[in-house]
């Protein structure tokens, strides 16, 4: 069974229905337009060259290329949630980078042993898309929860320093505000995750079934993928919280103020 | 109270001390604080008296000066140790909306209790409450529904149940109307060992040194 494939007029002239969010926005003044465009130009242009140089690492298939190309994802990708935290990056760089490292690291573990198992998980066809959707799929959940995490830690001075001023710990005092953080981080990917196959089907088995496989076969990479960035998501960010704020305080146990973005 | 007014140890040193916010800068703080004393800053809002009890705790820094609080100066090394002997008041006494945590005032009571190592007496509880006017009916209501004076209250009963030897009261009377305040006064003079008092108002507490 063949898929069909639309060519670059069909794709061009489709995409002309962005006229009508454009309206729409310059109708109510957002000022967003340009970053809108923007946008779209940028995904444009990654997508084209992921199309091009993943043709060449699936085709080239050389692990040590494979590994420096995960290398960039996840640097990408912690950048990406560090310069979207309201914190400064030197800072918040280190632990989401180490975050990442370790949530990914434990994750594709359990890709390459179990899920793969009799397979190879490290054949780029599997191994690049697979490891783009772990480290995809976490940086919303990463970005809510450090932003979160810091606008807490920011707004709730007067009662966090009260439980220090009565004998607790840093990590008693914050315990609280790591609490919500990591709730506002996963409620929604929560909710997410009972809602695939019910209202939306997620990317993964929608391309496979547009590729011809069999749906009852899609869903199998579908589970996998929903499993697996959700352990990473969540060790990453876990993980990048305990080190961010064990640097984030000063020796009086008070909240360094340079943390934060001007 | 008597016996503790022979020894006149200082509790607490305040030298010369000025903090500074930006552009903002307090005016220079300069006494001392022995054991069994009441001291109330009695001085115009804005003069920085809240920031020097939050220098003393260690939150800001002090531009100048010295704090040297129970003969240890306050910096990285001796705050923990520092903050273990103090009870702070803070003059709104706000807690996080937390999600998991008990909600109650007892759960708050409790939570604080927790962290200072005291165990929970729950009749000294009962016995502070009515000492200070409160319905003991109180202890089941979510804490942040109290007004401010009652949680003002509640912060004094605890600072009288974690017994540390030196109370920063912050304002302790200030959403207190005149009965209440009489009550509040009446509580601190029986139960704080030490205490260093900021209103903007006169207290008449009898033994107490005014500024």
């Amino acid at each position: 069974m063949n898929s069909f494939i639309p060519d670059w007029t069909n794709i061009a002239i489709g995409s002309l229905m962005l006229f009508v969010p454009i309206a729409l926005f310059l109708r109510a003044r957002l000022g967003l337009v340009k970053t809108l465009l923007i946008s779209i130009a940028r995904m444009g242009v990654q997508l084209f060259l992921v199309g091009f140089y993943l043709k060449y690492l699936i085709e080239w298939n050389n692990l040590p290329l494979n590994i420096l190309f995960l290398l960039f994802i996840i640097i990408a990708g912690a950048h990406t949630v560090g310069s979207r935290s309201d914190l400064k990056l030197k800072f918040i760089f280190p632990p989401i980078t180490i975050g990442f490292f370790v949530g990914y690291i434990f994750s594709s573990f359990f890709f390459i042993f179990a899920f793969f198992a009799g397979g190879d998980f490290l054949d780029a066809r599997y191994l690049i898309p697979i490891s783009g959707m772990l480290i995809g799929n976490s940086l919303t959940s990463a970005v809510v929860g450090i932003r979160s995490f810091f606008k807490n830690m920011n707004d709730n001075k007067d009662s966090r320093n009260y439980l220090i001023a009565s004998g607790a710990s840093l990590k008693t005092a914050t315990s609280e505000s790591f609490q919500m953080s990591i709730k506002d981080a996963f409620m929604p990917m929560i909710a997410n995750i009972s809602a695939i196959g019910l209202i939306w089907l997620p990317g993964t088995m929608t391309g496979q079934i547009i590729a011809g496989q069999d749906p009852s076969d899609a869903i199998k990479y579908q589970i996998m993928i929903v499993v697996g960035y959700f352990t990473c998501c969540v060790i990453t960010v876990f993980v990048s919280l305990w080190l961010a704020r064990r640097s984030a305080f000063d020796d009086f146990g008070q909240l360094k103020t340079n943390v934060y973005k001007v | 109270m008597n016996d503790k007014l022979k020894n006149y140890l200082p509790v607490l040193e305040i030298k010369n001390v000025i903090i500074e916010f930006g552009d903002w800068i307090c005016e220079e703080f300069n006494f001392t604080l022995n054991e069994g004393e009441f001291f109330i800053l009695n001085k115009s809002s804005g003069s920085g008296k809240s920031s020097l009890l939050r220098a003393i705790l260690g939150f800001i820094k002090n531009k100048e000066g010295e704090i040297i609080c129970f003969g240890k100066k306050v910096n990285e090394e001796n705050i923990y140790e520092i903050r273990k002997q103090i009870s702070w008041l803070p003059q709104n006494l706000d807690v996080m909306k937390a999600p998991l945590h008990d909600k109650t005032t007892l759960g708050f009571i409790n939570n604080i209790l927790n962290i200072s190592d005291v165990v929970l007496d729950i009749r000294k509880v009962k016995e502070y409450f009515f000492e200070l006017g409160l319905n003991e009916n109180l202890l089941n209501s979510e804490f942040l529904s109290l007004s401010l004076g009652e949680r003002q209250r509640v912060g004094l009963s605890l600072c009288a149940l974690r017994e540390k030897a030196l109370w920063l009261l912050d304002e302790p009377t200030s959403s207190l109307d005149d009965k209440n305040t009489e009550l509040a006064i009446a509580f601190i003079k029986k139960y704080s060992p030490t205490s260093l008092i900021i209103s903007h108002r006169d207290l008449h507490i009898k033994g107490g040194k005014d500024e």
